[in-house]
């Protein structure tokens, strides 16, 4: 899909620029934190320790690579769709307030049909916010990046309404709605591994993080082996090749927001489903935003945004780590450690590109000879 | 999207290539194969992505794409531009072939030799008007140049006269 007409080999492409990007990152980020009198190579080692070093931190990576991988897969698809929907955040919000009605209906009666409503509530929440930016994008021309970065501002007073009014705890003063019925809860994956013999510590890393590969391989199969898939991507590429090929651009683009929109909404089920067990004002706390980072690090496919929302968890969990370890580095820091991340894998990808196609094209000219 | 992508193009919906909503990537990849051996692309390797074909490759696999379907009618823009000498004529034997075979063909370009090499008639068309109907065996470079320019030729407009 590249559109340039050099071409690097896909293990360098696909492996070895991304690579490249992270070690650049990584290198930034170490002169930073050398800069600040500390040991960089030190630090490192705390956040890959944090991050995978033992069982409860690993479970906390996958954890947080789960809201990853949701919001990934919703901007990835979008994207496919060629529409940048920033508003996974809001979507999410939605999607997390969806649930929570659909668990609360549900009530006590049956611990299965609460999980499964709540499924169905975030999608479909996370789909209806998403269909208003998209209806107005395909029938009115209002431009999708502007309306899905306000609607996430919308989406965050409606929730603090929410949960300040008809939702609140009975008796609280926090943002928060009380606790879900018992049984309305994702298995936690250390229960899970348990219950087949495995030893695992405790951890919030819960059965969401199968529910979210299970929907990366989904939109795998959705884009490159359905006709829907095709028709989106051509959308994607050349709205007047599609609608020359008898698609419809305007309805396409609905469907494939209401699509991106339902998988952020499903990013609730990890945070609140499987770790708070209620409703929260801004729970999402930027992961609808990290999406973006992800999907583009992760070149909008499912394998790669798997990999880059690991990379992302491990971020979060190892940054928390080293802030703990080295009083001098404070959470800013593993936020400016994600922003370069972002800057040489997204921003200045082509830093490398370059220089590496022209290595390559000059081995390929000397292998020809 | 690669070549093997834009062969199904606008035919996507067809059962040849898709069904139940499941694309069949292996009939896709056949086709592919068999529209790039009879036009002759290059190179052969229809996974490469099809912006990255020159343009003359692109308007072949385009032209075996639409060729494929057998049309009843077919109108065509500028079919070779761009396309290599060898593939021109190969291009056009195809287009005269669609004639010979009773289909409606019609040919838009500005290559005046492609016009009088494949036409039955030519159209000549100035400031968005018709300036006339000439059969080919009446065209050469210098009528159709002062068509082009405006001066009408009323008389050889004659509908039906054969």
């Amino acid at each position: 899909m590249a559109g340039s007409s050099q071409k690097l080999p896909g293990w360098a492409e696909n492996i070895l620029l991304p690579v490249l990007n992270l070690v650049a990152a990584f290198f930034v980020s170490a002169l930073v934190i050398w800069g600040l009198g500390e040991d960089p190579f030190l630090a490192m080692g705390y956040i890959w320790e944090g991050a995978f070093g033992f069982e409860e931190g690993i479970s906390y990576t996958f954890y947080y690579a789960t809201n990853f991988i949701f919001t990934g897969l919703a901007v990835s698809l979008a994207f496919h769709a060629g529409h940048f929907n920033i508003g996974g955040e809001g979507q999410a919000m939605i999607g997390g307030l969806g649930l929570t009605l659909a668990v609360f209906m549900v009530g006590d009666v049956s611990p299965f049909l609460s999980v499964l409503l709540a499924i169905v509530g975030a999608a479909v929440f996370g789909a209806a916010w998403a269909y208003i930016p998209a209806y107005l994008q395909a029938k009115r021309g209002s431009h999708i990046v502007i309306t899905t970065i306000m609607f996430n501002f919308i989406a965050s007073a409606l929730l603090a309404y929410m949960l300040v009014g008809p939702l609140q705890r009975p008796g609280g003063q926090m943002p928060e709605s009380r606790d879900f019925p018992e049984g309305a809860a994702l298995t936690p994956l250390h229960e899970l591994l348990g219950s087949i013999g495995i030893m695992f510590e405790e951890g919030p890393m819960n059965v969401s993080l199968l529910i979210a590969l299970v929907c990366a391989t989904g939109v795998w199969f959705l884009l490159w082996r359905t006709r829907f898939g095709y028709e989106l991507r051509v959308v994607g590429q050349n709205q007047s090749a599609a609608a020359f090929a008898g698609i419809s651009v305007p309805r396409m683009t609905i469907v494939a927001m209401m699509i991106s929109g339902a998988l952020a909404g499903m990013m609730g089920l990890n945070e609140l489903l499987g770790e708070q067990h209620r409703l929260l004002g801004n729970f999402t706390l930027g992961y609808g935003f990290v999406g973006i980072a992800v999907a583009f690090m992760g070149r909008n496919h499912p394998v790669g945004i798997i990999l880059a929302a690991i990379l992302f968890g491990a971020l979060y969990q190892g940054g928390a780590e080293l802030a703990f370890e080295m009083p001098t580095i404070t959470r800013d820091l593993i936020v400016m450690i994600q922003g370069l991340v972002i800057l040489f894998a997204g921003a200045m990808e082509h830093m490398f590109r370059r220089p590496l196609t022209a290595v390559f094209a000059r081995f390929s000219a000397r292998e020809a000879v | 999207m690669t070549a093997k992508d834009n062969v199904i193009l606008g035919y996507q919906r067809e059962p040849d290539f898709v069904s139940n909503g499941i694309l069949k990537r292996g009939h896709i990849a056949a086709k592919a194969d068999e529209y790039f051996e009879t036009q002759d692309v290059r190179p052969r390797d229809p996974s490469l992505a099809i912006g990255s074909f020159s343009g003359g490759n692109q308007q072949k696999i385009v032209i075996a794409r639409e060729l494929a379907r057998e049309p009843q009618l077919m109108i065509i823009g500028q079919p070779t531009r761009g396309v290599d000498i060898g593939a021109v004529t190969k291009i056009h034997d195809q287009i005269t072939a669609l004639r010979n075979d009773g289909k409606a063909v019609l040919v838009v370009s500005a290559d005046l030799d492609e016009l009088i090499a494949i036409s039955d008639r030519i159209a000549v068309m100035c400031e968005g008007e018709i300036t006339g109907v000439v059969p080919v065996g009446e065209a050469d470079e210098k009528t159709l140049g002062l068509m082009m320019a405006g001066q009408k030729r009323q008389v050889l407009v004659q509908e039906g006269a054969d």
